[in-house]
């Protein structure tokens, strides 16, 4: 991607554009299979965890186009707005949810160099962007008219509000170590060998989940809290389908529907990538060694190790959320500011010390 | 590209600021300041402010809106229609300072704006800020002070939120 847009560089502005187009197209693409995938990965998880088969038929393996008939199904069903709703909000609120998640992905390194914008803000523009969503969510429960769907935007509000602090608590404590925003370089700083480092080498930092006690306690706060943040059991209040109907989206139907769902499965592979780059070293398969990931064939494998990373940690939130019961709201509330938050400003500051005194190289101990 | 991104976000800004101003419900005020907001975000970044844009973006679009939203939308569905006696008064005390900028803008005084014939090559932000913040010669003071301000609030929303013993 990065070659491809410096090919076009030389072509003028318009064709600079045009490429920003393609990365759009490319982006919008995935966004519309990943959740294809992910769906039906639910439903058999789902089924798997319940003794049952779970979409069996469609596409012959295990119904595995089981979803493409759903999401087929649901693009040509009738677009109902409620009478008494909102027309303009409600209508444009499925957009502005989908385009926080959708935003994100531009700055997501999928490989070593191929990104689509490397910012200097990088992770940071992630929290920003992924904040949006939230808007659209608050506006469909508004402008549904409905109280269920109230409800649950208000809930949507309080909870993401809440736990936004300790993700980025969370997610400031390996920066702390690595000295950067970028997502290119905390990946780096996780697989930075010696000089003359060859094919295989041993790393000086190793993945940043067991650089030190602290980053591995903000693993596993960034790992909570993420799953409040794009609304999965044990945290989907704002949904609750056994006390709010379905919650905020109780009055969408057809496409407008399909979009908070695209939102909500992208978003949960959204933070399940940012997780594996910046916990899990991104595309370097093992903790402590290391591999070069220089030429074309090695970015293609390493692209798939990262995947592999992202959507072991989506299957993880399914396995969470067909596991553990659902809160209850003043549980939430607790959970995100009477434990992560402290434990995450805890962590924060054990790591800005255990920085400052320069133990960094002797994991394990304080 | 530039002259694009920079028409578009301004007038996402100024559409809703007007969204802002004119608009009978409340919530749909709330919700067009947002989009102001939003667009404010947009034109920091298109002058190269990466940080401040993310920044706005996060405080003002996913922090302070989504709580000033969650209190509007509470609120019981009233309609203030804006005719020109409501708005005479605001509308005199706006023409002063419309006119004010106006005239810079028209005349480009190069005293009090300077006008770039090109945006400058954006530059990261955020490690220059990083430094200043905690460099004593720069703004470490203030820096401090703003956080003891809002150590303050907090506390202080607190101590208003907290349960009362029922006497």
């Amino acid at each position: 991607m990065e070659r491809l847009v410096g090919a076009l560089e030389g072509l003028g502005e318009s064709a600079f554009a045009l490429s920003l187009l393609m990365c759009a197209g490319v982006v919008l693409g995935f966004v519309g299979i990943w959740p294809l995938f992910a769906v039906w990965l639910e439903r058999k998880a789902s089924a798997d965890f319940q003794s049952r088969l779970g979409p069996m038929y469609v596409g012959g393996f295990h119904g595995w186009l089981q979803t493409l008939a759903d999401g087929i199904k649901l693009a040509f069903k009738e677009d109902l707005i409620p009478a008494q709703a909102n027309r303009v909000l409600f209508w444009i609120a499925p957009a502005v949810a989908f385009c926080g998640a959708f935003a994100t992905m531009v700055v997501i390194p999928i490989a070593q160099g191929v990104e689509i914008v490397n910012l200097d803000i990088g992770i940071f523009f992630i929290l920003a962007i992924s904040s949006v969503g939230t808007i659209g969510v608050v506006m469909a429960g508004w402008a549904s008219n409905n109280k269920w769907s109230l409800y649950g935007a208000v809930r949507e509000a309080a909870q993401l509000v809440s736990y936004e602090i300790p993700i980025a608590l969370s997610l400031m404590i390996p920066i702390i170590a690595v000295g950067n925003l970028r997502l290119g370089h905390i990946v780096g700083f996780q697989c930075a060998g010696p000089e003359d480092a060859g094919f295989v080498y041993l790393s000086h930092h190793g993945w940043l989940l067991f650089y030190s006690p602290w980053t591995l306690a903000a693993g596993l706060i960034y790992f909570v809290a993420s799953l409040a943040e794009c609304k999965r059991a044990p945290f989907d209040l704002p949904e609750a389908e056994s006390e709010l109907v379905s919650g905020f989206h109780t009055e969408y139907s057809g496409l407008r529907f399909s979009f908070f769902f695209l939102e909500e499965y992208v978003f949960m592979f959204v933070v399940s990538i940012v997780g594996a780059l910046v916990f899990l070293g991104g595309w370097q398969p093992l903790p402590f060694v290391s591999f070069q990931f220089d030429n074309p064939l090695m970015k293609l494998i390493g692209a798939g190790i990262l995947l592999g990373k992202a959507v072991f940690l989506v299957w993880v939130q399914i396995w969470l959320r067909w596991t553990l019961p659902r809160l209850r709201v003043d549980q939430v509330m607790t959970m995100g500011y009477k434990y992560l938050t402290p434990l995450a400003m805890l962590t924060l500051m054990g790591m800005a010390l255990y920085q400052y005194w320069g133990c960094r190289y002797i994991p394990g101990i304080l | 590209m530039e002259g694009f991104t920079f028409y578009f976000f301004a007038a996402l800004a100024l559409v809703g600021s007007a969204m802002v101003a004119l608009l009978p419900r409340l919530v749909h005020s709330a919700f067009a300041l947002v989009m102001a907001l939003s667009g404010i975000a947009g034109l920091y970044w298109t002058l190269g402010a990466d940080f401040l844009g993310a920044v706005q973006l996060l405080v003002y679009v996913g922090g302070i809106m989504i709580l000033f939203l969650y209190g509007v939308m509470l609120t019981p569905k009233e309609s203030s229609r804006w005719n020109l006696q409501s708005i005479l008064f605001p509308g005199l005390l706006c023409v002063l300072p419309l006119a004010v900028l106006l005239h810079l803008g028209w005349t480009g005084v190069e005293a009090a704006v300077e006008f770039l014939p090109t945006l400058p090559e954006p530059e990261p932000t955020t490690k220059t800020m990083g430094k200043w913040f905690l460099d004593r010669e720069k703004y470490l003071v203030p820096f401090e002070l703003a956080s003891i301000v809002l150590l303050v609030a907090l506390v202080g929303s607190v101590y208003l939120a907290r349960r009362r013993k029922e006497v």
